[in-house]
């Protein structure tokens, strides 16, 4: 019988594991009267990706096919083909590829930018102040926001750095609301959110061992 | 159908079985399943055969779950049940009202397990249950059994006193309640699996080694094991350096059948909440402090209270005229208030399953796994048959943290454990 050396226990059956440690154990395999039958379990997730895929593909036709009887083009349609391609790259994609947290939110960072130059450019407003002045803003602070949870968040007391951070968020977020209603632009938002960076840069320099980079690194599992 | 027993074409679920239906949720609807693993492959058609043998001698098996304005209810079907292939992990959903049984025969290479919503029966109802099957498909396969024992053979007649509601009959108002103030309990976290999924680790030993080192700490087995799952979650919380520390219940379960006479195959157990406190202790210190909750406070007059504090609930007249729905929100609030986040892991020990000697050449072990629990990542079971002890952790967290730090300390007690696990 092969035996895990770790854990000191022995193993029975075909498992080339140990599942207690996950070390290699060996690759005879012994037949064994206590198996488990194998399942390969159908979530309600995979079946849901599926219909969306399916309505995703359905509605672009139609849509394209409406478009085309009509105006004799293709024109607006294109934005619902954008729209539907920025949820799957966005939404869609981490999902199936089962992303960690880190790059999730790389991708709907990238899809949440993506998606404001897309509307500036549709409204053919590059001087529409809401969509880059405001909206930057509260995305960089989400995103900053959500970072730092992760970054200070690493071991232990969670929950407060979660608390102290959501009000932090908010604060922030009432300033960039009070300069945008104010002045019809975001400078305090930004001088907010850039104090905010300092501090961060300055918090995680003070209490790392290492260097700034390589702590960051170390917290972020990079 | 009419059944017999009882008269009429339903009956009220007892006691304990009515927080389950109100309780379940899309991940969780309290299924345990006991099993046996046989020494040659199962015989579907036998079993089958076994099986239409024996139901008429559970009647209280024989029933789907109905919802009533004030309650749910059992009805007898008149369909005999039908066993089915494993095909999904152990203790997967089950569909609870509507026309199907609420428990499940289910087979797969050597393995015969009966898979059972709460409600119908406690632990010993299956057990008992499993044990008449198994003697029934191996008198089918060959088996000459002289002696039954104590098992229930398929040609006897179900007693009223099978299918009575033990509760009801042992309440005495005059021995007081319990109180059920109790401060959360400390639960070992983490990534959790995806829903359905329930992840099996078993651990076999010989009882006599484990016999002998519980000896040597001057205890029970059950207590040794109890001892053992509370110093591996107290070292595991002491490790995590929390600034809030946590006590660590372990929550064991009582057959109160032991204490108040009773054949009852329908649910009539009660539970006791061992606690440790989150502070440094010795394995020795843990193991005299358990020892001395469950020697001196599981008592009669606590089961007593234990029968009071459930029974007055219910007998409540609020509470009882009130319809379902607001029945099912109190339930599920108290149960998520005084229920399994005052645990930190629950450990039901079977104990010795005893079958007739004939039967040794057919079973090869019993297997008792609890299913996925609503709040905890983890459960503990044990079951222990002709000399060798089988401990079972059910797990919906992916990592197997818990039975890796158990099983590690059982071994350098010097206990020759063999892992088995559903997960390749």
């Amino acid at each position: 019988m092969k035996q895990c050396r770790k854990c000191g226990v022995n193993i029975d059956g075909d498992l080339g594991n140990c599942p207690l440690c996950g070390a290699f154990v060996g690759e005879e395999k012994s037949p064994t009267i206590y198996e488990y039958p194998q399942v390969n379990i159908k979530t309600r997730q995979k079946l849901f990706l599926k219909i969306s895929m399916f309505i995703t593909v359905f509605v672009i036709a139609l849509v394209a096919a409406i478009n085309l009887a009509v105006n004799r083009t293709i024109s607006w349609s294109l934005h619902v083909m954008f729209g539907f391609a920025l949820a799957w790259i966005c939404i869609g994609r981490p999902t199936i590829k089962i992303f960690n947290t880190r790059k999730h939110l790389a991708w709907n960072f990238a899809g949440a930018i993506a998606l404001l130059f897309y509307i500036n450019i549709w409204t053919s407003k590059l001087a529409n102040p809401w969509a880059f002045t405001l909206g930057m803003p509260i995305v960089v602070l989400t995103w900053a926001t959500v970072l730092e949870i992760l970054c200070f968040a690493h071991r232990g007391g969670r929950g407060n750095y979660q608390i102290a951070l959501t009000k932090l968020f908010a604060l922030s977020a009432i300033c960039i609301g009070i300069s945008f209603i104010w002045t019809k632009t975001c400078t305090w938002g930004w001088y907010v959110c850039t104090a905010r960076g300092f501090v961060d840069v300055l918090a995680l320099s003070f209490f790392s061992k290492d260097t700034y980079f390589g702590e960051l690194k170390r917290r972020l599992h990079v | 159908m009419k059944n017999a027993m009882f008269d009429k074409e339903w009956f009220k679920l007892d006691n304990a079985a009515k927080i389950y239906p109100a309780a379940r949720s899309s991940r969780w609807n309290a299924v345990f399943r006991m099993s046996v693993v046989l020494k040659e492959e199962v015989k579907p058609e036998l079993l089958q055969q076994a099986l239409d043998d024996i139901i008429d001698r559970f009647p209280s098996f024989r029933v789907t779950l109905k919802k009533g304005f004030f309650w749910y209810y059992f009805q007898f079907i008149n369909e005999k049940p039908k066993i089915q292939e494993e095909k999904t992990y152990p203790c997967s959903m089950m569909r609870l009202t509507g026309k199907g049984y609420v428990f499940r025969v289910l087979y797969h290479s050597h393995r015969i397990a009966v898979e059972v919503f709460h409600s119908i029966t406690d632990g010993t109802g299956n057990i008992t249950f499993l044990k008449t099957l198994i003697l029934r498909y191996c008198e089918l396969c060959g088996a000459e059994i002289a002696d039954v024992g104590d098992l229930l053979h398929y040609d006897d007649d179900p007693t009223p006193e099978e299918v009575e509601d033990s509760f009801g009959r042992y309440i005495d108002k005059s021995k007081g309640t319990l109180p059920r103030k109790e401060p959360v309990a400390y639960q070992i976290k983490g990534a959790k699996e995806k829903r359905g999924v329930l992840n099996i680790t078993q651990g076999s030993m010989p009882f006599e080694q484990l016999h002998a080192t519980a000896k040597s700490y001057n205890c029970t087995v059950n207590t040794y094991l109890s001892a053992v799952l509370a110093y591996v979650i107290l070292n595991r919380q002491l490790y995590e350096k929390k600034s809030k520390k946590k006590p660590i219940r372990i929550q064991v379960p009582i057959n109160l059948r032991k204490i108040f006479p009773s054949v009852t195959l329908r649910n009539f157990a009660g539970y006791y909440n061992t606690t440790v406190m989150p502070n440094e202790q010795t394995f020795e210190e843990i193991v005299r402090e358990l020892d001395t909750q469950l020697k001196e406070k599981i008592t009669p007059d606590y089961c007593q209270k234990f029968i009071n504090s459930n029974v007055s609930l219910e007998k409540n007249p609020i509470i009882r005229v009130a319809p379902r729905f607001l029945k099912t929100l109190f339930m599920n609030l108290s149960f998520y208030m005084v229920g399994e986040n005052l645990m930190s892991c629950t450990f039901s020990n079977i104990g010795n399953v005893v079958t007739p000697k004939e039967l040794y050449d057919y079973i090869d072990r019993f297997e008792f796994v609890l299913g996925p629990q609503k709040y905890m990542n983890n459960a503990m079971t044990a079951a222990s048959y002709n000399g060798t002890t089988l401990v079972t952790f059910s797990r919906t967290a992916k990592d197997p943290i818990l039975e890796r730090d158990f099983f590690r300390v059982l071994t350098e007690h010097g206990i020759e454990v063999t892992i088995n696990s559903n997960r390749r």
